[in-house]
């Protein structure tokens, strides 16, 4: 049974369709077709709901029925922080302001509920390029030709900035000696992040984006904290990065990037990317996002004992293999970069694509 | 003749589509009984890169295809209903459980009272709950309002007040949703459950009818002490159904030519269901409970004489497996269980990888342990939630000790394609810790949820195919109740007599595994006498005996106590549970 598995995208040359969308329903700002930059605003949405609900009747001391008599305002007015809502006269007079900037969207039974004027939340292109569809209310397609890399993991956050390698090697740890002034506002490239000094002294830089290709999972909340996005390439632990993506990154010192550090949505098929957008009028092969496991693709094993590994798939056993372990699942033998010939379970790989 | 008169001779197909696995189950008559015929897995396609579940599907029917040489797609890919000539089917029992939970916002008076029922009805399916709104939550409408907003919810449940009782609270919260829905653009307005007062229905209508859909049924709780969830839950599903059609795509698709002819419900309603049906079977002085780990939900689901209790958790073992750490348990709790030292790291950068890649499959022993004592601390965390909704009754007479079940049912490959029936039964029997004598039965096809949806159609079919072969009796275990600290006391003795002739004595001390093989098809009256005030299943220091079906692994004596005591010295812990479980064969 040959079925599409999602797939890994390391290449160096592709046309690709990024996704962005809006966390909660909001509205598309741009139209399809347009050329955006990587720092323009694609889409916008209130991530806190901005309704003010004033309670005239208690501020006055009156009955709720009584209170619609003393509202000075109507629907559809433009308010101001102080104006006047209700104003109850005589001998104990007593006034209803306004608590913010709005627009008033209901009046009545006692109440009046206030729109608040405040700045929705922006989503970022991430990365300039095309407008290819737009997702009414959700977000948008931006088409980018250039190199992608595909991700495991972000702490939710986008940036664009010249890209460093830091490390030596794809398994190099990142040392507070790697991070200097000269990095700030730098992409920078890591082969392994395992410690949480690091992600201080980046802060305080700061760094414009991290592009790790491992990460201690308990590292996790301070990421997330980061405001800076950081981008995990290949998995949580010590493996580093797999040798084609960091090839990829070396080469292209200097490059804009684009990190795009989603966190993963299986149902919504988003996962975090880093983009090196080209202006180019060459024609890009379309990047797949997903293919067959078969004989000859490469791969990428997911879990120990060959975490990070590449591979070429040799052979698909039909039936159930019978691991060391005990356990028995579908098969898939590959040959490692070593040359070494092994049996996996075909669900711990995943496909790379580069071309 | 009662039987050949019952049976219909309808074939029907059941489908079953999880995060990871779709599954495709083939049922029809065999001389004049319902088997199940063949099952067919395929990789779920819910989630990317396909994001439609059809491809999934057709995939698991073909390898039905192809094991039974029995033609059910037609030339364009389409299931073939009604079964012709022996080719397609005649009914079909779709069951899911993947896919987004519903996002849902309870309301209700009191949190102990409306809102818990509000809180077990939408537990009932797959769902999360973004807000939770009573009389004390310390929030005016405004903030109310907001909190609905804020959540986006697919669903709102209004429960409260019971009949004759309060009004004006109840209406408060019944303004705030008015209101919420009337800000929330049109095409994204959730549906509303009003489960309360039965005397506000006619202004509960007024006030929200027109705005967002409304459904009005029965109180949830009409009065204090009674509970009534069965419209509400109809109403629940209704929701369900539809809200996934919405959300899924090729499902309503899938669904359209099958009109009178299928039914659809949550995996774990089914599952639901069918427990509650076999506690009407078994002795009503036991419940019956079903467990199924899955890679996104746990469910859990228990019966006492038909009256059934289900709750779904969002933990599994696969993309929420963070959430085990974030909200409930901490690495020591899971690491406690492993027979191999591995660090606090490793479990943690285990717990994210695999949550990244939800269908991978541990291949090296330590990794096999991990995901092992992941199930176990998983059942563990469902378990005590799920204990808050267990009867009253049974609360009372069990106190702080785990209730008697008998049988417990099991779904989930952790243990279904555990490497060995040993590993299965230690993760079972740490992480439910069963209390009596219960027999543990695997669910090896995970047919009980598909049963249960099939009852809609053919209710006989179910009864047959629970009494078939396709369901594997592990073991029973023995569990003698007590809190000795101190290792190797003897606290039980046991005498085993077969219908064969064969008998064996047993002197059980605290600490302690035991077994005594019992090979199915065999049946032993095991005589059990308590040493102490331990209660064995017959009550403190009472003895009994028990006739005991043979299993896979026989009888097992767990006499570790209750919490399982584990030594507070890691090394020598890790030597407690390699021996424990090479006790059950390793």
């Amino acid at each position: 049974m040959n079925v599409l598995r999602s797939v890994v995208r390391v290449m160096p040359m592709a046309s690709v369709q990024q996704k962005r969308w809006l966390p909660v329903p909001g509205r598309v700002v741009v139209n399809q077709g347009q050329i955006v930059k990587a720092t323009e605003t694609v889409a916008e949405a209130h991530l806190e709901p901005p309704y003010r609900l004033i309670n005239i009747a208690g501020a006055l001391g009156v009955s709720r029925a009584e209170a619609d008599k003393y509202i000075a305002c109507d629907v559809g007015d433009d308010i101001h922080e102080g104006d006047v809502l209700a104003e109850k006269g005589g001998l104990l007079r007593k006034v209803v302001h306004a608590p913010v900037d709005g627009k008033v969207l209901l009046v009545g039974d006692g109440q009046v509920l206030i729109e608040e004027y405040r700045p929705p939340w922006e989503l970022k292109a991430g990365c300039p390029g095309k407008v290819a569809e737009v997702f009414p209310e959700r977000g948008v397609s931006i088409g980018v030709v250039g190199a992608v890399v595909d991700g495991a993991w972000g702490n939710n956050k986008v940036a664009y900035g010249l890209l460093h390698v830091a490390t030596e090697t794809r398994q190099d740890p990142l040392t507070p000696d790697m991070l200097s002034v000269e990095q700030r506002g730098l992409v920078l490239v890591g082969g392994v992040l395992d410690d949480a000094h690091i992600l201080e002294v980046a802060e305080g830089l700061p760094l414009r984006a991290l592009i790790v290709g491992s990460m201690k999972a308990t590292l996790i909340p301070a990421a997330m904290k980061i405001a800076f996005p950081i981008l995990v390439v290949d998995g949580f632990g010590e493996n580093g990065m797999n040798e084609r993506a960091f090839r990829l990154l070396s080469s292209s010192e200097s490059r804009n990037a684009a990190v795009i550090a989603d966190t993963p949505d299986f149902y919504q098929a988003k996962r975090p990317a880093v983009l090196l957008p080209l202006e180019t009028n060459e024609r890009a092969p379309a990047a797949p996002e997903a293919a067959a496991l078969e004989k000859g693709v490469l791969v990428r094993v997911v879990r120990a004992p060959y975490a990070g590994a590449l591979a070429r798939v040799i052979a698909l056993p039909p039936g159930r293999v019978r691991f060391p372990n005990g356990l028995r699942a579908a098969a898939a033998e590959i040959r490692l970069e070593n040359g070494e010939r092994v049996l996996v379970p075909a669900a711990n790989l995943e496909i790379l694509v580069q071309s | 003749m009662m039987a050949t008169s019952l049976v219909e001779t309808d074939s029907l197909l059941a489908v079953d589509v999880g995060s990871i696995h779709t599954r495709a189950l083939l049922f029809d008559t065999v001389e004049d009984r319902y088997q199940l015929i063949a099952v067919g897995v395929a990789p779920s396609t819910a989630g990317a890169p396909f994001n439609d579940l059809r491809e999934g599907i057709r995939q698991a029917i073909e390898h039905v295809q192809r094991i039974t040489n029995r033609p059910l797609l037609d030339a364009d890919g389409q299931l073939i209903v009604p079964a012709t000539d022996d080719t397609g089917v005649d009914q079909v029992a779709l069951t899911i459980s993947a896919g987004k939970p519903l996002k849902v916002v309870i309301a209700g008076v009191l949190p102990s009272v409306s809102l818990r029922s509000a809180r077990r009805l939408v537990e009932t399916v797959y769902s999360t709950i973004g807000a939770q709104l009573h009389l004390n939550d310390r929030l005016h409408m405004e903030g109310r309002v907001n909190a609905i907003v804020k959540a986006h919810p697919d669903v709102v449940v209004i429960a409260g007040g019971v009949d004759e009782g309060a009004t004006n609270a109840v209406l408060q919260m019944v303004e705030a949703v008015g209101l919420a829905a009337y800000l929330i653009p049109q095409g994204q307005r959730p549906e509303i459950i009003f489960a309360g007062n039965r005397r506000l229905h006619k202004k509960v209508r007024t006030l929200l009818e027109g705005l967002a859909p409304l459904h009005i049924t029965p109180n949830v709780r009409p009065s204090l002490t009674s509970e009534q969830m069965g419209p509400a839950e109809e109403a629940l599903l209704q929701i369900f159904r539809h809200t996934r059609q919405r959300q899924m795509r090729g499902l309503q698709d899938w669904l359209a030519p099958l009109a009178g002819r299928s039914t659809f419900y949550p995996t774990a309603y089914g599952l639901g269901r069918m427990v509650n049906f076999l506690s009407r079977v078994y002795d009503a002085s036991r419940g019956v409970l079903g467990v199924d780990l899955g890679a996104e939900a746990t469910t859990i689901a228990a019966g006492w004489d038909g009256k059934g209790m289900l709750k779904t958790t969002g933990l599994g073992l696969g993309s929420k497996l963070p959430k085990l750490l974030r909200n409930t348990s901490s690495v020591e709790q899971i690491s406690r269980w492993l027979p191999v030292a591995v660090s606090d790291d490793t479990v943690v950068d285990y717990i994210y990888n695999k949550a990244l890649h939800p269908d991978s499959i541990p291949m090296t022993t330590e990794e096999l342990a991990i995901e092992q004592a992941l199930a176990r601390q998983v059942l563990r965390t469902a378990l005590r939630r799920a204990w808050y909704d267990f009867p009253l009754t049974v609360k009372q007479e069990f106190g702080a000790q785990f209730p008697y079940f008998e049988p417990i049912l099991v779904s989930g490959s952790v243990f279904t394609k555990a490497a060995t029936p040993g590993q299965a039964l230690m993760t079972l029997l740490d992480g439910i810790q069963p209390s009596g004598i219960t027999t543990f039965v695997l669910d090896a096809n995970h047919l009980l949820p598909s049963l249960g949806a099939a009852a809609d159609l053919n209710p006989i079919l179910s009864v047959h195919v629970l009494e078939s072969h396709h369901f594997v009796p592990l073991a029973t275990v023995i569990t003698p109740a007590h809190h000795i600290t101190k290792p190797g006391v003897p606290i039980l003795r046991l005498k085993v007599e077969t219908e064969s002739g064969e008998s064996g004595s047993l002197e059980v001390k605290t600490g302690t595994l035991r077994v005594m093989r019992l090979r199915p098809g065999q049946t032993a009256q095991v005589h059990v006498q308590p040493l102490r005030r331990v209660d064995a299943g017959f009550g403190p220091g009472r003895r009994g005996t028990v006739t005991v079906n043979g299993s896979t692994l026989g009888l097992v004596i767990d006499a570790r106590g209750r919490p399982v005591i584990l030594a507070s010295d890691p090394a020598k812990r890790r030597e407690q549970n390699n021996h424990w479980l090479q006790t059950l064969g390793g």
